[in-house]
C-alpha cells in the first residue's frame, strides 16, 4: 500500500487556530477526566481510610500488569447528571492486561456516594457486560457498592436493560464459557450479592467484604434477629459454610494477588487470526491532527489528512477514488491489523452510499475488521436526488453496516447527523466500540435547523394568536433552543449519557482503535457473511 | 519491491526481490546490501562482489548519495504513482460543482497560477463549507462563480489551463 500524500499546510494561521483550539478543548478533557477519577469529597476519603480501604485507582494499578496500558472507558459517564456528584457514574471499566491476558475490568468507586448504582451506573456495567459478551473478555469485578440508589429505582431497575440485565450478562458470560472473577471489597447487599454469585470464581476480604441479600438492619426489622455483619455474611462464613464465595483473603492486597492467580489458572482463549503485519507508525505526525480539525464544525476537511495520521505508515489503499467521493473507502493498517475504513468526506449522495455498502460487503468477505470515521451531516436532499432513489440507496448502506459480521469499530471524528449517523455504524449499530473526539456532535439534525423548525412552530402559534413578532423577539426564541440544542449535541453531553464508550485526544486515536481490534479478536468472526435484502 | 529511482530528475526502473539470509539482491542475482562505516572503513554499498564507498542521507522523501565526489538526490517512486504520472494530461481544465448551492468565496482571478491544492473557491452546501482546490498545477483561465450566487449541480465553477499566465 502506498503512502498517503499530505497536502497539509502546517505554517498557516489556520493551522495555527485550529491547532490552538483543539488543544484547548484537549486540556479540558484531561481536566475533567482527572477530576472525574481523583476529586472526592474529603469525608468519603476519610472514610476508606477508617475503613482500611483502597482508593479505586490503587485498587487498579494492583490488579493490572505493570507497564501495560489500560483503555479505560467511559470516564466522564454521568459528567452532565446529578449536578456532577457522581463522577463516572461510580463505576470504573476498562481493558487491561492481568497475568498476561486481555480481560474487562468492572469496578464499583466506593468513595462515591458509598458506591451506590445510579441509573447511569448500571448503564455502564451493562454497557461493559456488553463488550465482555460480544469479545468474549473474561471480567475482573471490584464489588464495594452500597447497592442501587433508591430515590431513582424507576429508572434502573424494571426495565429490560436495567439492573436485571447485569446478572443476565453475568449467566450468558458463562454459559459461553468466558469466565469472571468476583473481588468481594466491600458489602456486596441484596441484588449486589448476586455479582460474585454468578461469578466463575470470587475471593472476599476478612473484615471489609461481606455478602448478603439483607444486611442486618433489615434482618432485625424482619425478624427481630441480630447479627454482626461477620455472622450473616462476611468472609469465613461464605468460604467454609455457605459456598458462596471460594477463598477468603486477609487484606485488599491480598484479594487482588488472589485474583491475578485466579486469571493466570484460566486457559488463554484462542484469538481469531486476521491479516496481520509488522506495525509502522504513521509517516505523518499525529499531533497535526488539532491543526486539522476546524474550529467552525461547519467547515468541511479532508479525511484522508486525519488517516495519514493515524493508519501504519499512512499507507492507504483506497477503493474507487473517483466515484462517489464524499465517502472515502478503503484499506489500512492499524498497529498491523488490516482493517477497512470509511471516512466520510462531505454529505453522502447516492453513488457514495452504494461505495460503501459494496465495500462493507467485499470487507465482510475477506474478513476483515470495519473501521468507521464520522463527519457525516446527513444525505443529500432536493427533487434531483429524491428520483435517483437516494432513500433506497441510503437504505442498501444501512443494511450493509447493520448485517456485516465482522468486528466495527466507531470514531465520531466531527458530527454524526440524522440517517448519517446510522449509516457510518452510530450507536445503534454494534460497533465493538464508539469513540468521540472533544469537539464532535451527535443529533438527530444540526442545531440552526432544529432550532429553526422548533422556534417557527412557536412562531406560528404566537401569530395565529394575532400577534407578530419583531426579529428581536424572534431572536430571543430561537437563541434559548440552540444554546439548549447545542449542549445536547456535545460530545461531553453524548458520553454523560454513555451514547459513547469515551471521548478521545484525537491522538490517542490509532491506539485506542488497536486496543479495541485487538480486545476484540477474542470473539470468532461468524463463518457465513449474509445481508437482508437490499432494495436494488 | 517493484518501482523507479528518480536519480536527478531521471528515472530508472529497479526492482529488488529477497535474497538469500534475509539480504535483499537485484533481479539479476547479485546481492545488495548497505554496509555501516566501521572502524576506519567508510560507509559504503555493496553490488556483488564490487563495494562502492559512499555517504547516504535520508531526509524525508529524499535519500542523497555522496559517491566519488559528487552528490546524487534518489527519490523512490512506486511504480503505480509512476505510472499514474505519465497519464495525466488528459484532465478538462474545467472544475464542477459536485452538488448544488452558493459561492461563500472566491479566492482567485483570471490569470493567478494556482498549484494543486490550491484554494480556488469556497461554496457553502447542505450547511457546509467546502473549499474547492485545484486539482493540478496551472493558470486559472476563468472564474465562472460571484459570492453569493447560487448554482445547480455540473455548474463549472472555474477553468484553468497549463502553462505561463
Amino acid at each position: 500500500m502506498r503512502p498517503i500524500r499530505s497536502a497539509l499546510k502546517t505554517d498557516t494561521a489556520e493551522f495555527r487556530a485550529n491547532a490552538a483550539h483543539n488543544r484547548g478543548l484537549t486540556d479540558q478533557l484531561r481536566e475533567r477526566q482527572r477530576a472525574a477519577r481523583q476529586d472526592r469529597p474529603q469525608r468519603d476519603l476519610d472514610r476508606l481510610a477508617r475503613q482500611d480501604k483502597l482508593f479505586l485507582r490503587d485498587r487498579l494499578a494492583r490488579l493490572l500488569d505493570p507497564g501495560t496500558p489500560f483503555l479505560e472507558l467511559s470516564t466522564l459517564a454521568a459528567n452532565l447528571a446529578y449536578d456532577g456528584e457522581v463522577p463516572s457514574g461510580g463505576q470504573l471499566t476498562g481493558i487491561g492486561m492481568v497475568m498476561g491476558k486481555e480481560v474487562l475490568i468492572r469496578a464499583d468507586d466506593a468513595s462515591v456516594k458509598g458506591g451506590a448504582w445510579y441509573p447511569h451506573s448500571v448503564k455502564k456495567i451493562v454497557r461493559a457486560l456488553d463488550i465482555a459478551i460480544e469479545n468474549r473478555l473474561p471480567v475482573i469485578h471490584l464489588c464495594d457498592s452500597a447497592g442501587g440508589f433508591l430515590p431513582l429505582q424507576s429508572q434502573f431497575f424494571p426495565d429490560r436493560y436495567h439492573a436485571g440485565r447485569i446478572f443476565r450478562n453475568q449467566a450468558i458470560l458463562s454459559k459461553m464459557g468466558v469466565p469472571q472473577v468476583a473481588v468481594v471489597l466491600g458489602h456486596c447487599t441484596a441484588g449486589g450479592a448476586y455479582i460474585p454469585a454468578l461469578s466463575d470464581y470470587s475471593v472476599i476480604v476478612r473484615g471489609t467484604g461481606a455478602i448478603f441479600l439483607g444486611g442486618p438492619p433489615l434482618v432485625k426489622a424482619a425478624t427481630g434477629e441480630v447479627v454482626s455483619v461477620e455472622e450473616l455474611g462476611g468472609a469465613d462464613m461464605h468460604t467454609t459454610i455457605s459456598g458462596v464465595a471460594d477463598i477468603a483473603a486477609s487484606s485488599e492486597r491480598h484479594a487482588l494477588a488472589l485474583a491475578r492467580e485466579t486469571i493466570g489458572a484460566l486457559s488463554p482463549g484462542r484469538k481469531t487470526a486476521i491479516d496481520r503485519a509488522e506495525p509502522e507508525p504513521p509517516a505523518y505526525d499525529p499531533a497535526e491532527l488539532y491543526g486539522i480539525i476546524p474550529v467552525d464544525a461547519r467547515v468541511q476537511f479532508d479525511m484522508r489528512e486525519c488517516l495519514a495520521r493515524i493508519v501504519d505508515g499512512s499507507r492507504f489503499f483506497e477503493y474507487q477514488p473517483q466515484f462517489g467521493p464524499t465517502l472515502i473507502c478503503g484499506y489500512a493498517r492499524i498497529w498491523g491489523f488490516k482493517v477497512g475504513i470509511l471516512a466520510n468526506n462531505g454529505v453522502l449522495f447516492s453513488e457514495s452510499a452504494l461505495k460503501g455498502a459494496h465495500f462493507i460487503q467485499l470487507c465482510d468477505k475477506d474478513r476483515t475488521p470495519l473501521v468507521f470515521l464520522q463527519n457525516i451531516t446527513g444525505f443529500m436532499v432536493g427533487r434531483d436526488y429524491e428520483r435517483q432513489g437516494i432513500t433506497k440507496d441510503g437504505a442498501k448502506m444501512i443494511m450493509a453496516v447493520a448485517g456485516a459480521s465482522v468486528p466495527k469499530f466507531t470514531v465520531n471524528a466531527n458530527a454524526s447527523f440524522g440517517a448519517g449517523t446510522y449509516g457510518m455504524a452510530g450507536r445503534a449499530f454494534d460497533s465493538r466500540f464508539l469513540f468521540s473526539w472533544p469537539q464532535a456532535q451527535v443529533a438527530v439534525m444540526g442545531a440552526e435547523q432544529a432550532a429553526g423548525v422548533l422556534s417557527d412552530i412557536k412562531i406560528r402559534q404566537l401569530e395565529r394568536e394575532g400577534r407578530t413578532l419583531s426579529d428581536a423577539e424572534a431572536q430571543a426564541i430561537r437563541a434559548p433552543v440552540i444554546r439548549d440544542y447545542e449542549a445536547q449535541s456535545s460530545a461531553w453531553y453524548a458520553t454523560s449519557e454513555l451514547w459513547d464508550d469515551g471521548i478521545l485526544d484525537p491522538v490517542d486515536t490509532r491506539n485506542a482503535l488497536g486496543l479495541c481490534i485487538s480486545a476484540a479478536l477474542n470473539a470468532p468472526i461468524p463463518e457465513t457473511p449474509h445481508y437482508g435484502v437490499f432494495r436494488m | 519491491m517493484q518501482g523507479y529511482l528518480l536519480i536527478e530528475g531521471e528515472s530508472h526502473e529497479l526492482a529488488i526481490v529477497p535474497g538469500a539470509g534475509g539480504g535483499y539482491r537485484l533481479p539479476d542475482g547479485r546481492s545488495i546490501a548497505l554496509l555501516p562505516a566501521l572502524g576506519d572503513a567508510p560507509a559504503g554499498v555493496r553490488v556483488g562482489d564490487r563495494r562502492y564507498d559512499a555517504e547516504i542521507a535520508v531526509a524525508a522523501d529524499s535519500i542523497w548519495v555522496h559517491l566519488d565526489g559528487t552528490t546524487y538526490e534518489v527519490t523512490w517512486r512506486s511504480d503505480v504513482d509512476h505510472h499514474a504520472g505519465v497519464a495525466i494530461g488528459t484532465d478538462s481544465g474545467a472544475v464542477r460543482a459536485q452538488m448544488p448551492g452558493a459561492v461563500v468565496a472566491v479566492l482567485v482571478q483570471p490569470g493567478d497560477r494556482v498549484s494543486a491544492g490550491d484554494a480556488v473557491v469556497v461554496i457553502e452546501s447542505m450547511k457546509l463549507e467546502t473549499t474547492i482546490r485545484a486539482p493540478r498545477d496551472g493558470v486559472v483561465a476563468a472564474v465562472d462563480a460571484s459570492v453569493g450566487q447560487s448554482f445547480e449541480r455540473d455548474v463549472i465553477l472555474f477553468e484553468f489551463v497549463d502553462g505561463e499566465p
